[in-house]
């Protein structure tokens, strides 16, 4: 199939016959008229000398190469846009540093804009030395120009240049190379390449497209997926019938590439197995860094550099290119990522990661970072060389890129690694010695620029964007995404070159700013070259509406019906699964009541939701922590435990509390504050470090202070018996182990249960009802007989208070022991105990009997992390956040 | 004639400056329409007129209005009434001068409309550098992640830096060392920091910010107390004066004789000079103590001797008692002694005070870190962006020569919506228009702004929207550019007893002065145009309280019937938040009603998108066993708790599921081993495929194994490809599979029902804020709002009476209303700002309706609700004295218990299995190797290069020449920059070429020969043009074609000469013997060549060998 149209054909095999070279301003064209025009000349034959057909620039810059080797230019290293850029970028540093009231967010922009502006200069021929003045009443232009001195200076002191200097240079002083030459579709060539190709060609024929008006209908869509859908279904319609070679542009393809991708793919049903028989050419790939198998050597390689963020871990270790993560062992994965996870920190030290995998068990992981970790190789700076040799080392040792067979396009990847790796070489050859974190994020960069293309048949269906369909032929072209916004497409003025310079020079923002000259001359050439063109827009985008592009002469709306991804479904899903509703709340009975863990939380979760009883302590299921900042509440509200624990273990008794002087008190608080500290476990001291230590040293000094004034004021004498204590509970069937924060032994020998709260939200509501929200408390007093009461003691930021339920405890005034509970009227505190016990008894049974309904005491699934699998409609959305989103 | 047509015909003068009050329904778009018609035919480039919205959505809207209108005047269409006449005739003229001046008209895009997003977005693109960024990059619509990092890094180097470690401590300790919590507080902050971060910061040193906000405290108090001095007139403040003094000596008096009570006032000032200085604010709160009562902000109508009054004096009390009615005679005055009670005192407030000044300390860094995290994950927030455009701009002493940047010269200026414009915006607006006032006095051509809003719509607090800034503006104009204030009065909209009925409420509802600083917006009238409709044009009903099941059945019952009788009729029902409108959904779907909510039902509370995330969550962490029992548990696989019971009974956690699975067999019945095999098969295959397929496509695939679409009702297939689109945008974003990025990515995204015809709309009263529909529903007006939260910071910006703008701010010190916080103060200003807003919210509401509107919400007890009552909700502030007519619904309510049982709904069958098919494996290439060898095969390519340009010199050289040479080096320039090295390669390669110039078989290959060429390339048209390069070929004098490679190599030192050329030859030998069939073929269509055979060989200069690979002599 004729990739270029048969009138440029005709116009170039005169000239490659008598042996003239025929010019394209792009790869792609030439490439396509290379082959148009060999089987012209070699029909029938399976292989032809090349025809001299090159891209302008290719054949400029040979050219120039040939004319230094015969000393008509002297050498210089021809840099490639990425290694000008990072240049560029090394000058914009410098100049930032020099000044640091001048600062830059993005210097890597920066950098960029300038490399274009200075590449527009040198193609639109503007003689800086006349135009420098005007670069002066700009600020932005101004600086640019400073910075172009130093790039000028820099090109010139290293012996470089760049593809824009030789064009520059040829057109200046070359000499005559061929008699003739052809160039195609030269409207869009700039001037310094005009000029060039004038001085190496005796005589250039120049073929343009004619600029015709071209009458174009839009096709309208609702949306882009209908739009895209369309385009799709009707390209592999085409492809079945083999109709001809057909391609689809779409004009905002950078945006579009992976929808696109999607419809065609659903069009072409290689979804699945036949993924990779898409017959489809996309002019744009992807990137190799989002590769996932780059995309995982990255993630590998920068996990070296000291922290590794949760989600990152979490990858790697799934990841099917680092085997060497991947322990057999499935339950040494998971234990390293609860392990991971439970130091709540994010990112992870990789040090602590270290430990873990130590800790379970020799992991191909566990031995690289060892290694590294003896390693002061990533200290220092190196050159990309050895960089180069350590990479592919580390990435050997991680296992990459190894999996169970990689598919076609896995090998084309990793095929390409090596070019990817040389480019590196050079451009670090350029910049010199790097540290292991620069030389990274150029690999990183090098990875983002190059895009992956799978290799196709070329009767596939070209994917294109507006540029690249300029000058081929094609059966069949679809434009899709013609709304006015993207067709045509508006250029901006560039940012460092003084707008009266652009005009003057006629740069193309400032000669056709709206892009109608170029939009209208697409699509007249589309019409020229191809035998059917269809044009489509679509109307809303994010809700918002669209109009279709004024270069449209009329729009029509869409007659096809356009299958939604659910029509899919209806035919690959089987018919509708017949469903039904059980009720499903029995669990089985329990067969070892002892061992259950989980203290009183269990009856709590049972009582407040059984289900949620049934998935943490039955199944024992519980979410992963989420990562902290500074100490968990729970963390907080342990050390006050412990401190008050370690004060009291030393105090003992409210005599002695009571006899203490201020200064002793405090000496003993500290004390107890720095044996609490003491016993933080290491994880969470590095986690949080020392500084917020010294602060949560400084709280509890405060809290525990002022609580134990309130405590000096206690109205009665009180020995404190039990600090932390841990004790067997039987309710039920269930013997559970609590760990009681605190038993007073009273003047009367009654006892007093408490229990510490860093906070006041609880009520002695929660202790009574037809459920008790709050079993804690009602199960310690259920302990001893001689417990005569319980209090909540709150040690808030608030300020401190005792929420206290029994008869004369000393501690103000308690909750009131009246209650009506179920039919029973309850006054004494033994009757309450007696009350509560029952309650208990029943929770503990449901729990063994395995009673997991769902069914939620109100606010119970506030903090829950089981929505998912209880599957409740829970809302709870406030009115700020209503508001605000 | 409408009423307000000369206020409209004003409106186009395009040389006068405007702001325009634009009410609901007076046809505001159709005049910004007109108006930048009118100024495009008064510029010479079309961007030169900028028109800003608030939404890309507006901004849709207005360029297609206007592309419509000069569309309709280029085809001629007919124009049907005065409006359009007027437009046509513009639009014409419009498209007379743009033909003069070559504007291609037909292209909607010339025109200049932008959101401000979009225009800050569009000035940091055109001045990279002024505006500190660098270049062109999009800010990012989830900005909550950067923000976190920069205050974690704040926390993580904050506590070692010695200039803030003081300060982060104290405020780390006041928040009980909870760090989540300073940390959700700083976030907040830094979302907000549009409006606090330019004036916090700008006064570089913490001691300058502890000083600019004492200063900013004490101007506040002053100002205000000038306020009160003005509001009172010079006689009365000497009168109140005298009434002090006197008070307080009868007070001491008393004091002294022992005759005073329990409640009695402290001692009074001796000698007060009620001065609006810092230093009489307790003389004046003295007097307010004296003048109010205690209970609320009320006047006294009785004194007594606890104040200064003892009975015996009656002719004074009774002298004051007047003093006191005539100043209660003056609405604002009891609002200005309430504000001189709230006032902050800067002593009492010890540690609040302390914490802002921490806090003050702190900011400067937490932003440093912010723009940090910015450069390194190259992102920005809108925040930035528009700040970044400020600083573009230039200073008001250094501006800017946009004009230069931009090459025209922004002339005309139109704002939509300027009420719900913030203060950030504000500055760049007036710094876009800085100097157009000194250019408007040179008396050429005017710039001019045309400002359109409504105060009484505005309800953007929340977006750090300022009322204030539209009467500031309509006041004191823009920078220096005075405005003519117009007001619309004409409401083209709403039925004549609509209007009316709006009048008459809100003129009581909302203030009959504007209070920006309060956030105060008077009310203004409306005139209808249209006419009268019978029956009463507002109904209000209330509904026992019941979680809105009897409100919704109610509300839906009128929908269907108002369909039925009007099925072309729009309607829509507005709630306040999206809670409320929950109930009535639910209803409206069960009667069938076909309904459109925007943005209502999170997706993420649909069932089908909850069960993919599981999916996803466990296959991006195995750990997360929650995932796996919900997957469990799910339609698809459906065991029950019994069966999941059994299958994890004495298995650890974190259990990994496949291998559960695998050894379910032995632990289930034959049906729930068939629903799981499902689920494993599925999980194997997706193992197996894992980033293979797309993100969105694997999990669709694995969904489709699982068969989710089969468990699901066709109406919620939207919602799983909703999800599936959800992840093409994680996968985009670089979010891939983290569960964390999925879960935020889900939390924004809304339910979209299935469009019907003219479904009925839900959505929030925010969202309807330019809308229309005949009929409006408005219900739950009854539910309070929740304001039990404390803002953890408040700020505001208190108009200075030198006209300067000053901070104020404070965090929460957990201070107590009345403590006299500056904390509290802003409090109380926040809830007086909100208490307006939210009756303006109510305002919008019932403007949406052409026709009739419905308020309603649930109370107690509705029967009280006939008879006038006093209810703080919305719905008490409508009915209000009782003029309105309440329609009570009294259900019988059923005691329902919050304990309900939800089942477990699953597919009956387990499903059939699927075959498990994956993608082809093909063997895995090599890994380059570690040495690069990049200098050895630079090398090779000039060794190449330089036999190439030898072949073709003639005679043949002994030695390398010049151009070898330069050849060489050139080549060898793009791989080693290091001169020296760069030197002695190519010395070596130099030498290899002499040796193949010494060399017999060298000089041969490359003399002259028939057919000869060097790097011919040549295409293989059967292979879709591949191209291949043969070094050297020819035909020797006995017929033979030779095909000669080249290579640089040598052998290695511990390699003999034989292994070397063994282990050559086998490498390229295939390659070599493609060549040479590749030639064959050429010679074979060839007439002019006659080979006799063939022969493939290596050559190796650096060696001077050349091998025959092979000789093919039957050719
Ligand atoms: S979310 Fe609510 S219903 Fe579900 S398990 Fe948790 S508490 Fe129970």
């Amino acid at each position: 199939m004729a990739m270029v149209p048969q009138q440029h054909l005709e116009a170039a095999l005169p000239f490659l016959e008598a042996g003239y070279p025929a010019l394209t301003p792009n790869l792609r064209l030439a490439r396509a008229l290379r082959v148009d025009a060999a089987r012209r000349l070699g029909v029938d034959k399976g292989v032809v000398k090349s025809p001299q057909v090159d891209a302008l620039g290719a054949w400029i810059e040979q050219h120039w190469r040939y004319q230094v080797e015969e000393g008509v230019f002297p050498p210089a290293r021809v840099l490639s846009a990425a290694e000008a850029e990072e240049v560029w970028l090394q000058i914009i540093e410098a100049d930032l540093a020099e000044h640091r009231e001048f600062t830059l967010l993005q210097p890597r922009a920066a950098a960029r804009a300038a490399q274009q502006c200075r590449d527009a200069l040198l193609q639109y021929r503007v003689p800086m030395a006349s135009q420098q003045p005007k670069f002066q009443q700009d600020a932005d232009c101004a600086r640019f120009s400073v910075w172009l001195d130093r790039f000028e200076a820099r090109l010139t002191g290293s012996g470089w240049t760049t593809i824009a200097d030789l064009e520059s240079q040829i057109a200046a002083s070359a000499r005559q190379v061929v008699d003739r030459a052809l160039v195609l579709d030269s409207d869009t060539i700039t001037p310094v390449t005009r000029a060039a190709i004038c001085r190496l060609a005796g005589e250039v024929t120049w073929l343009n497209q004619k600029d015709t008006e071209a009458d174009c209908v839009g096709i309208r869509y609702e949306g882009v997926r209908d739009e895209q859908r369309a385009a799709a279904r009707w390209a592999a319609e085409r492809y079945r019938r083999n109709a001809g070679s057909t391609a689809i542009v779409v004009l905002n393809l950078s945006e579009q590439r992976q929808s696109m991708e999607v419809a065609l793919r659903e069009a072409f049903d290689a979804l699945d197995a036949r993924y990779d028989a898409l017959p489809v050419n996309f002019s744009r790939g992807i990137p190799f860094a989002s590769a996932p198998i780059y995309r995982d050597a990255l993630l590998a390689l920068g996990m070296l550099e000291g922290t590794v963020s949760r989600s990152d871990l979490l990858a790697a270790l799934r990841s099917p290119y680092l085997t060497a993560l991947r322990s057999d062992d499935m339950k040494r994965s998971l234990a390293v990522i609860r392990g991971s996870f439970r130091l709540q920190a994010d990112p992870i030290p990789v040090d602590e990661l270290r430990a873990q995998l130590t800790r379970y068990g020799e992991f191909g992981l566990g031995r690289i970072l060892d290694r590294i970790a003896g390693d002061r190789l990533l200290k220092g700076k190196r050159s990309c060389r050895e960089w180069r040799t350590l990479w592919i080392e580390l990435l050997s040792a991680w296992g990459w890129p190894a999996r169970a067979g990689v598919d076609s396009f896995e090998h084309q990847q990793i095929e390409r690694f090596g070019d990817m790796l040389d480019q590196f070489e050079a451009a670090g050859d350029l910049l010199g010695d790097m540290s292991y974190r620069q030389a990274l994020s150029l690999l990183r960069r090098i990875l983002e620029r190059r895009q992956f293309q799978p290799s196709t048949h070329a009767d596939a269906i070209q994917i294109l964007s507006e540029r690249e369909v300029r000058g081929l032929h094609f059966d069949a072209v679809w434009v899709v995404g013609a709304q006015s916004t993207h067709l045509p497409q508006r250029v901006d003025l560039l940012p460092f070159i003084p707008a009266a310079i652009q005009r003057e020079f006629r740069m193309p923002a400032s000669v056709d700013p709206e892009g109608l000259a170029s939009g209208r001359a697409l699509l007249a050439g589309l019409r020229q070259h191809c035998n059917h063109v269809v044009v489509s827009w679509h109307h809303m985008v994010d809700g918002v509406e669209q109009l279709p592009s004024p270069l449209l002469n009329s729009v029509t709306e869409a007659l096809d019906e356009i299958p939604s991804t659910a029509d899919r479904w209806r035919v690959s899903a089987a018919s509708p699964a017949v469903m039904e509703s059980l009720e499903d709340i029995d669990a089985g009975t329990l067969e070892q009541a002892g061992g259950v863990g989980g203290g009183v939380a269990l009856l709590r979760d049972q009582s407040q939701c059984p289900f949620r009883a049934w998935v943490t302590h039955r199944l024992g299921v519980r979410a992963l922590k989420d990562p902290a900042t500074g100490l968990t509440a729970g963390e907080r509200g342990d050390l006050l435990h412990t401190t008050l624990e370690h004060f009291w273990l030393a105090c003992g008794d409210s005599r002695t509390l009571r006899g203490l002087s201020d200064e002793a008190l405090a000496n003993s608080i500290d004390q107890a504050v720095s044996a609490a500290l003491r016993g933080l476990k290491p994880a969470v001291r590095r986690r949080v470090g020392a500084a917020c230590l010294d602060i949560e040293s400084q709280r509890l000094k405060q809290r525990v202070a002022a609580w134990l004034i309130f405590e000096r004021e206690r109205q009665i004498d009180f020995k404190v018996v039990a600090r932390e204590s841990k004790q067997p509970l039987s309710v039920g069937e269930l013997t559970l182990e609590v760990v009681v924060d605190r038993i007073d032994e009273l003047a009367d020998g009654r006892k007093l249960v408490l229990d510490y709260k860093s906070s006041d939200r609880f009520s002695a509501r929660d202790w009574w009802g037809e459920r008790i929200r709050e079993p804690q408390l009602p199960g310690y007093a259920l302990l001893d007989d001689a417990i005569a009461g319980v209090a909540w003691a709150v040690v808030s930021v608030k300020g401190m208070k005792a929420l206290s339920l029994g008869e004369d405890l000393g501690l103000g005034n308690g909750a009131s022991l009246g209650r009506q509970l179920g039919d029973e009227e309850v006054t004494e505190w033994t009757e309450v105990r007696e009350a509560w016990r029952q309650q208990l008894n029943e929770i503990a049974d449901e729990f063994v009997a395995g009673k997991a309904e769902i069914s939620p005491m109100k606010r119970a699934c506030d903090f829950c992390s089981l929505q998912a699998v209880c599957r409740i409609d829970y809302t709870a959305m406030d009115e700020e956040e209503e508001l605000t989103s | 004639m409408i009423p307000d047509q000369s206020i409209r015909e004003q409106a186009l003068d395009p040389e006068r400056s405007f702001c325009v009050t634009a009410p609901a329904g007076s046809g505001k778009t159709e005049l910004l329409t007109q108006r930048v018609l009118v100024l495009l035919t008064r510029v010479d480039r079309p961007e030169q007129v900028l028109s800003i919205t608030f939404t890309r959505k507006a901004a849709a809207e207005m360029r297609e209005r206007i592309a419509a209108a000069l569309a309709a005047a280029r085809a001629g269409n007919r124009v049907a009434n005065e409006h359009e006449i007027v437009t046509r005739r513009l639009a014409e003229a419009v498209l007379a001068h743009a033909k003069d001046r070559h504007w291609p008209i037909e292209d909607p895009e010339i025109f200049n409309i932008r959101t401000i997003d979009s225009l800050c977005h569009f000035l940091t693109r055109q001045m990279p550098l002024l505006s500190g960024i660098g270049g062109s990059i999009v800010p990012t619509d989830d900005p909550q992640p950067l923000y976190e990092a920069a205050v974690d890094a704040l926390f993580a180097t904050g506590l070692n830096d010695s200039v803030i470690h003081g300060s982060l401590s104290a405020l780390l300790l006041s928040f009980d060392n909870n760090w989540q919590r300073l940390r959700d507080l700083m976030v907040a902050l830094l979302q907000q920091r549009g409006d606090w971060e330019h004036r916090a910061l700008d006064t570089g040193t913490p001691e300058n910010a502890e000083a600019a906000l004492l200063q900013a405290v004490t101007r506040l108090i002053e100002d205000s107390l000038e306020a009160l001095r003005r509001r009172l007139g010079p006689g009365r403040v000497s009168r109140l004066v005298a009434i002090v003094e006197e008070a307080a000596k009868a007070l001491e008096s008393q004091r002294q004789a022992g005759e005073l009570g329990r409640g009695a006032l402290p001692p009074g000032p001796v000698a007060p000079s009620l001065s609006a200085t810092m230093g009489c604010l307790d003389e004046w709160r003295w007097a307010a103590n004296l003048l109010l009562t205690k209970t609320g902000p009320s006047f006294r109508k009785r004194l007594d001797k606890n104040c200064g009054f003892p009975t015996s004096d009656k002719a004074r009390k009774a002298d004051v008692l007047e003093f006191i009615e005539g100043l209660a005679e003056d609405r604002k005055m009891l609002a200005l002694w309430e504000e001189l009670m709230r006032l902050p005192n800067i002593e009492s407030g010890e540690e609040g005070w302390q914490l802002v000044m921490h806090l003050a300390r702190v900011l400067p860094h937490l932003e440093a870190h912010l723009l940090l995290v910015f450069r390194e994950r190259v992102a920005v927030d809108h925040t930035h962006v528009a700040l970044a455009a400020e600083a573009a701009l230039g200073t008001e002493d250094d501006p800017t020569d946009l004009a230069l940047r931009l090459d025209y010269q922004l002339e005309h200026l139109l704002v939509d919506e300027f009420q719900d414009t913030s203060d950030s915006q504000f500055r760049l607006l007036t710094r876009l228009t800085q100097d157009w006032a000194s250019h408007n006095a040179q008396g050429v051509a005017p710039r001019t702004v045309f400002l359109v809003g409504d105060g009484m719509q505005s309800i953007y607090r929340f977006r750090s929207a300022n009322v204030g800034l539209f009467v500031r503006a309509r006041d004191h104009g823009l920078g220096g550019l005075a405005l003519e204030p117009l007001s619309l009065s004409s409401n083209f909209r709403s039925q004549g007893k609509l209007v009316d009925w709006v009048n008459r409420r809100f003129s009581r509802l909302l203030p009959d002065e504007d209070d920006p600083a309060r956030g105060q917006i008077r009310h203004s009238w409306a005139d209808a145009v249209k006419d009268e409709l019978p029956g009463e044009p507002v109904e209000v009903h209330v509904f026992s309280q019941d979680a809105g099941r009897s409100e919704a059945a109610w509300i839906t019952e009128q929908v269907k019937q108002l369909r039925a009788d009007d099925p072309e009729a729009s309607i829509a029902i507005l709630g306040r938040g999206r809670r409320h409108l929950a109930p009535i959904v639910t209803a409206l779907k069960n009667a069938s009603v076909p309904l459109l909510g925007r943005d209502l039902e999170p997706l993420a509370h649909s069932p089908v998108a909850s069960d993919l995330l599981s999916l996803c969550r466990w296959l991006a962490n195995p750990a997360d066993n929650v995932a796996a029992v919900a997957l469990l548990r799910a339609p698809f696989v459906g065991l029950t708790v019994a069966e999941i019971t059994q299958l994890l009974m004495h298995i650890d956690t974190p259990f990994s599921l496949l291998e559960v699975l695998d050894d379910a067999s032995a632990r289930l019945t034959t049906d729930a081993f068939a629903r799981c095999e499902v689920l494993r098969q599925a999980l194997r295959w997706a193992e197996a495929s894992r980033d293979r397929l797309g993100l969105a496509i694997w999990i669709e695939q694995i969904w489709l194994r699982l068969g989710g679409p089969e468990v699901i009702e066709a109406s919620q297939w939207d919602d799983a490809e909703q999800f599936f689109g959800l992840l093409d945008d994680a996968e985009a974003s670089g979010i891939g599979l983290d569960p964390e990025g999925l879960a935020r990515l889900l939390d924004k995204r809304y339910v979209q029902h299935q469009v019907a015809d003219n479904p009925v709309e839900l959505l929030t009263l925010h969202k309807s804020k330019g809308l229309q529909f005949d009929y409006v529903f408005i219900p739950a007006l009854t539910a309070g709002t929740r304001s039990g939260d404390r803002a953890l910071l408040r700020w505001h910006h208190h108009q200075q009476a030198d006209g300067k703008r000053a901070l104020l701010i404070a965090a929460d010190d957990g201070s107590e209303a009345g403590s006299g916080s500056l904390y509290q103060y802003l409090t109380w200003i926040d809830r007086q700002k909100d208490e307006a807003e939210r009756r303006r919210l109510l305002y919008v509401g019932i403007t949406r309706a052409r026709r009739r509107v419905w308020l309603s919400g649930e109370v107690k007890d509705p029967g009280e609700w006939e008879s006038p009552v006093k209810h703080k909700s919305l719905l008490g502030l409508v009915v209000g004295e009782g003029d309105v007519p309440v329609k009570a619904h009294v259900v019988d309510v059923q005691e329902t218990s919050d304990l309900t049982t939800i089942p477990l709904w699953r597919r009956k069958e387990p499903r059939t299995v699927d075959s498990l098919t994956t993608i082809q494996s093909v063997g895995r290439p090599p890994l380059p190797s570690a040495a690069g060898n990049l200098v050895e095969r630079a090398a090779g390519t000039a060794l190449h290069r330089a036999l190439e340009l030898l072949s073709e010199t003639r005679p043949l050289p002994d030695q390398h020449d010049t151009r070898v040479r330069n050849a060489v080096n050139l080549i060898l320039l793009s791989t080693i920059n290091d001169a020296e090295k760069r030197e002695q390669v190519l010395r070596q390669v130099l030498e290899d070429v002499d040796r193949a110039l010494a060399d017999e078989k060298g000089r041969w290959l490359l003399g002259d020969h028939m057919a000869a060429a060097s790097e011919l390339s040549l295409l293989q048209l059967e292979e879709h043009g591949r191209e291949l390069i043969v070094d050297r070929t020819f035909i020797d004098a006995e017929g033979v074609r030779w095909v000669v490679d080249y290579k640089s190599s040598r052998p290695r030192a511990e390699q003999t000469l034989e292994d070397f050329i063994r282990e050559e030859q086998e490498r390229y030998a295939p390659q070599l013997m493609g060549y040479q069939k590749l030639l064959r073929a050429l010679d074979d269509a060839d007439q002019t060549v006659t080979v006799k055979a063939y022969s493939a060989a290596l050559y190796f200069p650096a060696i001077g060998r050349l091998t025959v690979l092979a000789q093919d002599i039957n050719a």
